[in-house]
């Protein structure tokens, strides 16, 4: 029974082992295929048809942050920001005051239910004609996106929440993707690296408007997965991390070679090498330097190859 | 036995991933090398088309790393300038053989760097020769690579354009299309719009509507509404609603609303969508769309304004 489970344990890891480095694989390839791609389009965007996304920003209050959303060659995008004014309104005046916004029109009608907004800003100035803010009490993350979904004005929708920021490429990668083939039934294209997600706008208006649940809604055959980053990895993980995975990577290798054999315990260390080692070509091939934090994000991202 | 068999494939996957980055690492160094030397070969060529008169470079593209550099920086070059006396850069390629390096290149390379090199021969003037190699690669299974090869062999033989686009076994995507115009604005390919929307080849069709679309061709109105009323492909259908839309032209006529009438909702909410950020007025889309999907374009309409109100008892007071 124990040779059995050993057997099984062996096999158990060499899958996980298999995973890693089919993922480390899939994204490094389709990492350097999106590279040559953008550097061979350079200067054809304008030839890309009518695909449009809007990005919808919860709650961001950083100009920097608000600026990089605003850099990009491709011009048919948008960058919704919804603040509430009454939390943050120092940010709020600073983001009015930086970016020339002036008060225009609330919509009275809008498509989805239980958006309350209270103003909304466009700009002035030609270099920010894409970014419009909208004025609303905070209540939930969905709630804002909601607000941010019934003004944009493209097919697609980006929701960005506070923590996360978009890579300088990410729009270009996200229009030649749906540029390169016909994409005229794809309602939802999520990105295996880091769970970045695009919708279609009129999925999420069907589906009553941003949920918990709003994947499920959407059937599997509209969805569309991709295997290169967009989202920047910019968090610092604690070092608790570091010591909580140390310790159970031990424990259970202690297990191993107490319970089975010293080759099982061999076959789980180099599995824990196999892992660190991918996730550490993986972060060099996109960003072309590998910290620790990168290395442990690409670790403990719940985005491994066979659950998709 | 079994188990054994697994750590030596774990352990080889290791090493394999630590041979991996050192080869990255390694190929990074040249490839700043190589970009270095690009920047410049590319200061030389800019003289020698000012001065027109081709001279040695130095140093001279008499390695594999210099003569892709080379290639590099004839490729930037041409994606930069429009109308180049291409004498001086035909000159290069053939003192430094430079289209028989990219052809072995090409044999011996795969993936990304195969696409590469595919797209650099479509900046060097090279003999008739390639013309064979470029075809085979048209029928390779993957998307970027048939796209690469037609790429090239459109600037290889621009006067053989439409028939290599009408003989193609598969449909032109935007981003094809897209890069066939870079090519067209670059001055290399003499096409016509009107053949193209003429014609029942469906890549030759979508071609031309790009062309109508991207140097704002107005006088294609007629054609196009033509192309509307009879063409049986929805996607033609779609692509010329979206072409005339482009130039600002009406979408009132009968024939294009009995179109439009045959989309699905969601087609026809996107494309309400679309004319109303191409800045069509609430009353042209009124004529389009019913009141209930013209809701949503009257409130996106109205957030671009901000009503002044004016009270009256206010200013007599």
């Amino acid at each position: 029974m124990l040779h059995f489970a050993q057997y099984i344990v062996a096999t158990f890891l060499f899958i996980i082992s298999a995973g890693a480095i089919l993922r480390a694989l899939r994204i490094t390839r389709a990492t350097r295929r999106q590279r040559q791609l953008l550097t061979d389009l350079a200067g054809s965007y304008c030839s890309l048809g009518v695909a449009g996304c809007s990005i919808l920003c919860s709650q961001i209050k950083e100009l920097d942050h608000i600026i990089s959303l605003l850099s990009t060659e491709y011009d048919r995008y948008e960058v919704i920001v919804v603040l509430d004014s009454n939390l943050y309104p120092e940010s709020f005046n600073q983001i009015l005051h930086h970016f020339k916004m002036i008060l225009v029109n609330t919509p009275d009608v809008t498509e989805l239910a239980n958006t309350h907004i209270r103003s909304l800003y466009r700009s002035r100035l030609r270099c920010f004609r894409k970014l419009i803010v909208i004025d609303q009490g905070y209540i939930s993350l969905y709630d804002d996106l909601n607000a941010a979904t019934t003004l944009a004005s493209y097919d697609y929708v980006i929701p960005l929440a506070t923590t996360y920021t978009l890579r300088s490429t990410a729009i270009d990668n996200i229009i030649t993707t749906l540029s390169e083939r016909d994409n005229s039934g794809i309602d939802l294209i999520e990105s295996s690296v880091d769970g970045c997600v695009i919708f279609h706008r009129d999925a999420i208006v069907e589906a009553g408007g941003f949920s918990y649940h709003i994947k499920h809604k959407i059937a599997r055959n509209k969805r569309l997965s991709i295997n290169f980053p967009l989202l920047c990895i910019n968090h610092t993980t604690p070092p608790t991390i570091y010591i909580c995975a140390t310790i159970s990577a031990t424990l259970f290798i202690g297990i191993c070679y107490i319970v089975f054999d010293y080759k099982i315990a061999i076959i789980s260390i180099l599995t824990a090498i196999i892992i660190v080692v991918a996730a550490q070509y993986t972060a060099r091939s996109i960003d072309q330097e590998s910290s620790r934090d990168t290395t442990l994000w690409y670790i403990f991202n719940p985005r491994w190859f066979f659950c998709r | 036995m079994l188990l054994y068999i697994y750590i030596i494939i774990q352990a080889s996957a290791i090493i394999g991933f630590e041979v991996a980055a050192l080869w990255q690492r390694r190929s990074r160094l040249r490839q700043l090398q190589r970009a270095t030397l690009s920047d410049s070969y590319i200061r030389q060529i800019i003289k020698m088309l000012f001065s027109e008169e081709c001279c040695d470079l130095y140093p001279a593209a008499d390695t594999p790393i210099r003569h892709m550099a080379l290639a590099e920086a004839m490729n930037t070059i041409l994606s930069h300038t429009y109308g180049t006396n291409t004498t001086i850069i035909r000159e290069l390629t053939r003192r430094y053989r430079l289209d028989t390096f990219l052809l072995n290149r090409i044999r011996w390379s795969r993936g990304p760097r195969r696409i590469h090199i595919l797209i650099l021969m479509s900046a060097i003037p090279s003999h008739t020769a390639t013309t064979h190699l470029l075809q085979q690669h048209l029928r390779s299974r993957h998307s970027y690579t048939r796209t690469a090869a037609l790429i090239a062999l459109l600037a290889t033989d621009p006067s053989k354009a439409i028939a290599t686009i009408a003989s193609l076994r598969f449909d032109l995507t935007p981003l094809d299309i897209a890069r066939i115009i870079t090519l067209l604005r670059r001055g290399i390919l003499p096409i016509a719009y009107e053949p193209l929307l003429r014609s029942t080849n469906r890549n030759l069709r979508m071609l031309g509507l790009a062309i109508v679309r991207n140097f704002g061709i107005e006088i294609a109105d007629k054609q196009l509404q033509n192309i509307i009323s009879t063409a049986t492909d929805a996607d033609i259908v779609h692509e010329s609603i979206y072409t005339l839309s482009s130039l600002g032209r009406p979408l009132g006529r009968a024939k294009v609303r009995e179109r439009l009438s045959a989309m699905t909702p969601r087609r026809r909410k996107q494309l309400c969508r679309h004319l109303t950020q191409a800045g069509y007025s609430l009353s042209a889309l009124r004529c389009i769309f019913s009141p209930h999907e013209t809701i949503y374009s009257e409130s996106i309409i109205k957030s671009y304004k901000r009503d002044l109100v004016c009270s009256t008892s206010h200013n007599i007071s």
